[in-house]
């Protein structure tokens, strides 16, 4: 196809001149005539032809600064320079190149060439009109691109990072590579005042790491405000990603249930880095991963267990993704674990070692593009009375809901084993609209009940094991062999409701198939910490209006009273 | 013996090319002829090399185009020897230039 184009002739040359703009005349082009470089300036600036024919010697400006101020006005687009010249020598030639040329043409001029050189050249302008309308289009693209993510990005921060990552013993660090990154970090309270925190490194990065963020956080979130363990929740989540990411996409994680009364740390590691304790006087403990990530294999062959890790007042658990290990500098090195472990080692002061790591990682990287996420936690273990816990605001009208109920709960065996009754108790209490603020507390003495009576009533297990970290975590494999070779024994729950002047009276009652044990419910009013073998019952004496053990030690009785607010 | 002065095959198709405007093409070449040939008289008198470089460069392409070859080459000479400073060597050239000018003139004018 022929299309008709404006080219700007310049040659001091009447007859010269004369000659070009026939034949291109001839073949149906536009021309504009210049006599000098100026002219020839000026007459590009204001009509802005596709092509330019240069006379290199020219009077006033010559053609090679007039082929310089042409391609300087003519910006990005692309407007081809023939020079026309009768110029032999090479460095003559080589100079109308530097100045912007395209090509030559050399004289006596000869309308065949010059029309196949017009043909090349109008080629080159439209693949360049291309490369520029996709290059636009593509800029375009990425800009939506950029704008939908901050707006998922905002719904997602709402999911992600509505917990308690700002609590006062947690340290937390996220960097996106992009608007989203492949890491998700999240942290709540748990109804008994503990934590359950969780890191999460997904394969790739953007959209479809954060796609699967989302029900991740939706599940770790939910099921922790309704008590679940985190057992379930690990295996909630891990079904979940399992049936909805596709082969390859899968997530390296850690969760941890923190317990700050009973200073004591649950972790799940599949996948990622070897993670590490410090204890207060600087000894380092190292956890390797010993699962694969989340949403790999099915429930049936997924494994929950757990490391049991017992923890003292100071003592401080880091959670990281690889993204520390693999920032790399601009010479290429990593940072790598041997730098990270010596942080460790040398520190002599565990309150300022976080800030040490980020200031040490930012160091190596320095000038240098990340090239993964760095997402990085540390949690202090604190006395519970400096966490301060969500109080839960309930709307209260009139009183409605059930008042005057009475129901038990007997687990069997088979129940036992695995299976864990207190969200399901929990959500029964929670009828009660006098109960919901107080679900806190309910569940911290539901759970201590509850495990009372299984771990020291139908197991049998002693609860002085866990009083040095070795025994902690004996404590818990011989309660895991238990629970799985479990084939008699009961717990059984059973409460009464009843509605008061004031609000409203709860009175539960915990047996066990157990032998029970010696018990002085005097003495214990006395000093509340002895005779109870550990079994948590001073804290919920706090929690409750009355608290006593009766008959062998196998049952035990509490009673809950909420008032109604004016 | 036109063509001892002018290639006639390239004269030929520029009358091709040019159609209506050859003659007008002639007469411009002319034109401008006579008065480059009075600029690089000038300019010799004058001792002005660069400026004698760029006419006779700019006649030697002129020329060029209109097939008048051997012109070109003279043309060609003087702009070495300009570029060279070389004044006393051109000046035996120009009556060579003018003679040779005049023959590719006379065979010029019979074809406007």
């Amino acid at each position: 196809m022929k299309e008709t184009i404006t080219v700007l002739v310049a040659d001091d040359n009447d007859s010269d001149r004369l000659i070009l703009s026939t034949i291109l005349k001839r073949q149906g082009h536009d021309v504009l005539e210049a006599a000098n470089g100026r002219e020839a300036v000026d007459l590009f600036t204001e009509h802005r032809p596709h092509l330019v024919l240069l006379d290199a010697l020219m009077p006033e400006v010559d053609g090679f600064q007039a082929a310089r101020m042409i391609k300087c006005a003519a910006g990005e687009d692309l407007v081809p320079v023939i020079f026309l010249t009768s110029l032999k020598d090479a460095s003559s030639l080589a100079k109308c190149l530097e100045a912007g040329g395209d090509d030559f043409l050399s004289k006596p001029y000869n309308r065949v060439i010059l029309e196949a050189k017009i043909h090349a050249f109008q080629r080159m302008r439209q693949m360049h009109q291309t490369l520029q309308n996709q290059r636009d289009q593509i800029a375009k693209n990425n800009s939506y691109m950029l704008q939908e993510q901050r707006v998922a990005k905002a719904v997602f921060d709402n999911v992600a990072h509505s917990g308690c990552l700002d609590a006062p013993n947690i340290k937390h660090m996220l960097s996106p590579l992009s608007v989203f990154n492949g890491d998700v970090l999240l942290a709540a309270y748990k109804p008994s005042g503990g934590m359950h925190l969780m890191l999460g490194d997904f394969t790739g990065h953007g959209l479809p790491a954060a796609v699967g963020a989302m029900p991740m956080a939706e599940i770790f979130y939910g099921m922790t405000a309704k008590g679940f363990g985190l057992k379930d929740i690990v295996r909630e989540i891990n079904l979940k990603l399992k049936s909805i990411l596709p082969i390859g996409v899968f997530c390296c994680a850690a969760f941890a249930d923190v317990s700050y009364r009973k200073g004591s740390l649950s972790l799940w590691l599949g996948g990622l880095p070897d993670c590490y304790l410090i204890r207060a006087n600087g000894e380092l403990e190292v956890f390797k991963s010993d699962h694969v990530p989340i949403g790999v294999i099915d429930s049936r062959s997924f494994n929950d267990s757990m490391f049991e890790i017992r923890m003292e007042l100071g003592d401080r658990f880091y959670l990281w993704s690889d993204g520390i290990h693999e920032a790399r500098n601009l010479r290429d090195e990593m940072y790598g674990e041997q730098r990270l472990k010596d942080l460790f080692v040398n520190n002599e002061d565990t309150e300022a070692l976080f800030g040490q790591i980020r200031l040490d990682v930012t160091n190596h990287i320095h000038g240098s593009e990340r090239d993964d996420d760095i997402t990085m936690l540390e949690v202090k273990m604190v006395d519970p009375s400096e966490i301060q816990t969500e109080t839960f605001k309930v709307e209260m009208g009139a009183i409605s809901g059930p008042t005057d109920w009475k129901m038990s709960y007997k687990l069997g065996p088979n129940t036992l084993r695995d299976f864990n009754p207190l969200p399901l108790l929990l959500q029964l209490l929670m009828e009660v609209p006098g109960l919901r603020p107080h679900s806190g507390t309910l569940y911290t003495v539901l759970s201590e009940l509850y495990s009372n009576a299984l771990e020291h009533g139908v197991i049998g297990l002693d609860s002085k094991l866990k009083s040095d970290p070795r025994g902690f975590a004996e404590y818990y494999q011989k309660r895991e062999t238990a629970l799985e070779n479990l084939n008699t024994g009961y717990v059984e729950f059973t409460f009464e409701h009843l509605p008061t002047v004031e609000g409203g009276s709860l009175y539960v009652q915990v047996q066990d198939s157990g032998e029970g044990f010696e018990y002085d419910n005097e003495s214990f009013k006395e000093s509340p910490d002895e005779g109870f073998h550990g079994r948590g019952i001073p804290l919920i004496r706090n929690l409750c209006k009355r608290i006593h053990y009766v008959g062998a030690g196998n049952s035990v009785e509490a009673e809950f009273e909420w008032l109604q607010e004016s | 013996m036109s063509d001892l002065h002018l290639d006639m095959e390239a004269l030929a198709e520029l009358e091709d090319i040019m159609e209506d405007d050859f003659g007008t093409l002639l007469e411009t070449y002319l034109e401008d002829a006579e008065s480059k040939l009075k600029l690089i008289s000038d300019a010799l008198g004058a001792g002005d090399a660069e400026a004698l470089r760029e006419l006779a460069h700019s006649f030697k392409g002129a020329s060029c185009n209109v097939g008048a070859l051997p012109l070109s080459r003279l043309c060609e000479d003087v702009e070495q020897l300009a570029r060279l400073d070389n004044i006393i060597d051109i000046t035996p050239l120009l009556p060579g230039i003018l003679s040779e000018y005049s023959q590719v003139k006379k065979i010029l004018q019979e074809k406007i």
